[in-house]
């Protein structure tokens, strides 16, 4: 329970800085995410959930106050030759990517610093 | 266990990085993948934003009073405005709020500076557009606007709406090419709407024919060139009627090819110039337009047609909106993103359209200069003159130099060097640049000849073939724009020296002796880029015939000599007729030609004959044989003009079909003979039966049996709607149409065509349909992007909402309020 309220919060952080900072706000949320919490490579994973949900709710907050979503991947796509699927996939991984491996930098770093650690 | 999490760091540090880079800058032609597909900021915001709010407010800095907006059900927005200037700044913010990237692409475009946009790949169009001494031009026209002068004022009431719009919108109402290209939009200057209208003059005047002819002279003579290159149509049916109920033809004999012309001009013309294509079929702009007396009219009021053929794209070149100053304007039609007012369209009074002249408005001049390689100074009458020289810098977002050109200009115009040769060129389009005057008052007329009056006055160039009709029964067309006087009447085909000042222009033409009718006995009027004055009448050279086109002109001038109750769906029905009276000429002679083959014709021979025999030679959609003519007809270009190919296989010129259709009457003509067979000499018949064999088997080898689909025209020759950044996603690519090339919907086939249809009827109260293709949103995402596509594809207008008051227009689509706001 707790690591899906963990998932929720840092999700709607995102998701919020994500909307008035741009892309560059997932992977300083993750970072911060992971310095608030000590709990290594666990953390990494539900950082890039966290990220993934976050640009997915408002992929669907698009989808259900504007037109259609789909079609648009579908010209997106063409215009960029990459199958239809392929840039609804990438809003939803390449966020995760991004909170994932900032996370895994600070608790690299944290490690290598404190090599008592863990 | 260090190592394994000093690797778990690298790792991650590796994947942050390059994550971080791709997302930030991106890799190779991919755009910067965090900005792209950002939900809230990227391409999905598009999505959010497809659609208008139904009611908004917005302020707009100089309004001296409230402007109300209401969009009517097809997206069009009606401005009902207190004062002029409050309408045309309510027209650039509702033309930004909707075609935003299209204003500042086609801006850029036009002044040289598209590189700070899309990058490196438009340099050569950048250089192309500086090297003609457009943007140089436009600035000193802004220059000499008079400050309190309605020419000045309207361009930047104009740019306050359009960057008040600017103002108002979050990153995120940012239309979806910006993430793409990752960059932002510029801010909008009154010189745009100049840059924009130098642009519309180059696409419709730089048409620099003499280099066409030169280069012809270099492979056949000058006799023969001259002959296959005329000044004057062989076909004739001109737009000022001639008294003529029928076309006439010129069959005078071609000369045929002798001996190079070896002068340096020629051959350094020759070795620049390439052509591949079967230029008839090749894209082109054109247009049409036609007025109906009442007396030739169902309904007793006059009727007018109006159709502009140029670059289709998405979103459309055309804007539709409706404008409402009560006492003093009310005019509905078309512009241009960026052209602070109605170009195409009607009041309450008058309706207008145009077609293109194709005026010779370019001439060049061999200077003689000091220094073959960088000129300072250039001869004139025995005296020399300094070069002068314009340093421009290209500039990134950032400030920072991306390109310098280096331009040298003559008293005449831009000098650039081609081959060994010196050129100095002049252009009516850089002396006298369009301003939003003209379409501005003419818009305001209530008779036909009035609005020609006005727009004589103010409208310098491009020349275009204007027609309207009023409502008091009256129609009229003028081709109207500034035509130099050559020394000694001459034309504009010869490359002068430009060390005599007496070589240049000698003053213009009288307004008098300007092509033009007023109600006609015939009771219409038509244009359809065809010679505009009989050369039998005509006292001055006007253009030559490469810049014409006649068919469509002889195939609307039969269906309105054929119908004395024009109703404005028969008007309608015109604009798409699928037949062809090019069509008709050659078919007759396409058979009789390869009947000649009888004694044993090959298969292919015979299966294509009778293919082309069964053709009711219209350009439907479903017909299976336009394809296998349209083939035929372009190998017999290739094989019939080779006599113009260079050692690259490539033509250094192509004469024009009607030129073609002239020495299929010609059988004989040594122009028929293939170089490539030696000794043996080919004739017509020879030819023609060999093209039609050629386009039967490659058709059949590509697409299957003639009974296939492959070979329904509209699979085959589809119209294209391309993108402005020809992101193919965007576009809209196999529209299926009816008609093509000679027909009056020369859409088929190619991305130019029909780009805005519309039929007015000037009764007590004005109806009007219209349509383009495409939609009044430029966003991608939106309903109204493409939504007129099919209609128009069906040959379908929409009915014109026309409101005089706004409480006309109930239950709008959309309600936009602007108020005055501070700048």
């Amino acid at each position: 329970m707790r690591a899906l309220r963990d998932i929720v919060i840092v999700a709607a952080v995102m998701a919020i800085a994500t909307r008035f900072l741009g892309w560059w706000a997932v992977p300083i949320v993750a970072a911060l995410a992971a310095l608030w919490d000590r709990s290594a490579s666990a953390g990494a994973t539900k950082l890039a959930v966290a990220a993934a949900v976050a640009w997915g709710v408002l992929l669907l907050l698009q989808a259900v106050f504007g037109s259609s979503v789909t079609a648009l991947a579908r010209d997106v796509a063409t215009s960029l030759g990459v199958p239809a699927p392929v840039p609804i996939v990438l809003t939803i991984v390449l966020p995760a990517i991004l909170a994932a491996s900032a996370a895994g930098v600070v608790a690299g770093v944290r490690r290598w610093r404190s090599p008592a650690a863990n | 266990m260090p190592a394994r999490r000093n690797q778990l760091l690298t790792i991650s540090a590796i994947a942050l990085a390059a994550t971080l880079y791709a997302s930030g800058r991106g890799v190779g032609p991919v755009p910067p993948l965090g900005t792209l597909l950002d939900p809230s900021n990227g391409v999905w915001s598009a999505v959010g934003n497809a659609e208008l709010p139904a009611r908004a407010t917005a302020s707009v800095p100089g309004l001296s009073r409230d402007v109300e907006v209401r969009y009517d059900d097809r997206g069009v927005p009606h401005i009902f405005a207190q004062s002029e200037l409050d309408a045309y700044r309510a027209l650039g913010y509702v033309v930004a709020r909707d075609r935003l990237f299209q204003l500042d692409i086609q801006t850029r475009a036009a002044s040289g500076r598209l590189s700070e946009l899309v990058g490196g790949v438009a340099r050569a169009l950048d250089r192309e557009v500086r090297s003609l001494g457009m943007p140089r031009a436009a600035l000193a026209k802004w220059r000499a606007l008079p400050a309190d002068g309605m020419g000045r004022r309207v361009l930047e009431a104009y740019s306050d709406g359009v960057n008040a719009y600017l103002d108002a919108i979050p990153k995120s109402a940012w239309p979806i090419e910006y993430r793409v290209l990752n960059a932002r939009p510029a801010r909008w200057e009154p010189l745009n709407s100049l840059h924009l209208f130098m642009r519309m003059s180059k696409i419709l005047t730089y048409l620099p024919s003499e280099f066409e002819r030169y280069a012809a002279q270099a492979k056949v003579g000058r006799d023969a060139a001259t002959s296959v290159f005329p000044i004057h149509s062989r076909v004739q049916e001109p737009i000022q009627p001639n008294g003529s109920t029928a076309p006439w033809f010129d069959t005078t004999a071609i000369a045929a090819p002798g001996a190079p012309d070896t002068s340096m001009i020629a051959r350094t013309l020759a070795a620049a110039a390439r052509q591949f294509d079967d230029r008839e079929t090749a894209p082109r702009f054109a247009s049409n337009n036609w007025a109906v007396a009442p007396r030739r009219t169902r309904n007793g009021y006059a009727l007018l047609a109006g159709d502009p053929h140029l670059e289709l794209n998405l979103p459309s070149i055309w804007y539709e909106a409706h404008i409402v100053v009560p006492g003093v304007l009310d005019v509905y039609g078309v512009t241009i993103p960026g052209a602070p007012g109605i170009i195409l369209g009607f009041n309450h009074d008058v309706a207008w359209s145009f077609t293109n002249t194709g005026a010779d408005v370019i001439d060049f001049y061999q200077e003689t200069v000091d220094d073959s390689l960088l000129p300072t100074q250039y001869r004139v009458d025995g005296s020399w003159k300094s070069v002068v020289r314009d340093v421009e810098v290209v500039r990134d977002e950032r400030g920072n130099a991306i390109a310098v050109d280096t331009m040298l200009y003559t008293h005449r115009g831009p000098l650039a060097k081609r081959g060994n040769l010196w050129l100095s060129m002049r252009w009516i389009a850089l002396e006298n640049p369009l301003d939003a005057t003209g379409f501005v008052q003419a818009a305001k007329a209530t008779t036909a000849r009035a609005y020609l009056d006005s727009m004589a006055r103010y409208w310098p160039t491009p020349a275009q073939n204007m027609i309207a009709a009023d409502r008091g029964g009256s129609i009229a067309i003028r081709s109207t724009g500034r035509y130099p006087i050559r020394p000694n009447r001459g034309d504009g085909l010869t490359i002068r020296d430009g060390s005599n000042s007496q070589n240049d222009w000698q003053g213009d033409w009288p307004l008098v002796q300007y092509p033009q009718a007023v109600d006609p006995p015939q009771g219409y009027l038509a244009s359809a880029n065809q010679e505009p004055i009989d050369p039998r009448r005509a006292a001055e050279y006007l253009g030559s015939a490469d810049g014409y086109e006649v068919w469509r002109a002889l195939q609307i001038n039969r269906l309105l000599r054929a119908d004395s109750a024009v109703t404005p769906d028969a008007m309608r029905g015109f604009q798409t007729d699928p037949a062809s009276v090019r069509a008709d000429l050659w078919m007759q002679a396409l058979l009789e030609a390869t009947a000649a083959d009888t004694v044993n014709p090959p298969k292919s021979l015979r299966e294509a004959r009778s293919l082309l025999a069964s053709w009711d030679r219209r350009y439907t959609k479903e017909n299976h044989q336009a394809i296998l003519f349209e083939t035929a007809l372009g190998n017999t270009t290739r094989l019939l003009w080779d006599e113009l190919e260079d050692s690259t296989g490539g033509r250094v010129a192509t004469p024009s079909g009607d030129v073609t259709l002239a020495l299929v009457r010609q059988p004989n003509n040594a122009w028929w003979d293939d170089r490539a067979t030696g000794d043996l000499h080919e004739d017509r018949d020879a030819i023609l039966s060999h093209a039609l064999v050629m386009a039967y088997d490659t058709l059949v080898a590509r697409f299957g049996p003639p009974s296939g689909d492959g070979w329904r025209w509209e699979n085959v020759r589809p119209a294209r709607m391309n993108h402005l950044l020809q992101l193919r996603g965007f576009s809209a690519l196999g529209v299926g149409v009816q008609g093509g090339f000679g027909t009056l919907n020369p859409s088929a086939g190619t991305g130019y065509g029909s780009s805005w249809r519309m039929v007015v009827e000037l009764g007590p109260n004005v109806r009007a349909w219209g349509i383009y293709p495409g939609g009044q949103s430029g966003n991608p995402a939106s309903a109204r992007y493409r939504d007129r596509i099919a209609k128009w594809s069906n040959g379908e207008l929409d009915s014109l909402r026309v409101p005089s008051v706004a409480a006309d227009l109930t239950s709008p689509r959309f309600f936009l309020r602007l108020r005055a706001g501070t700048s």
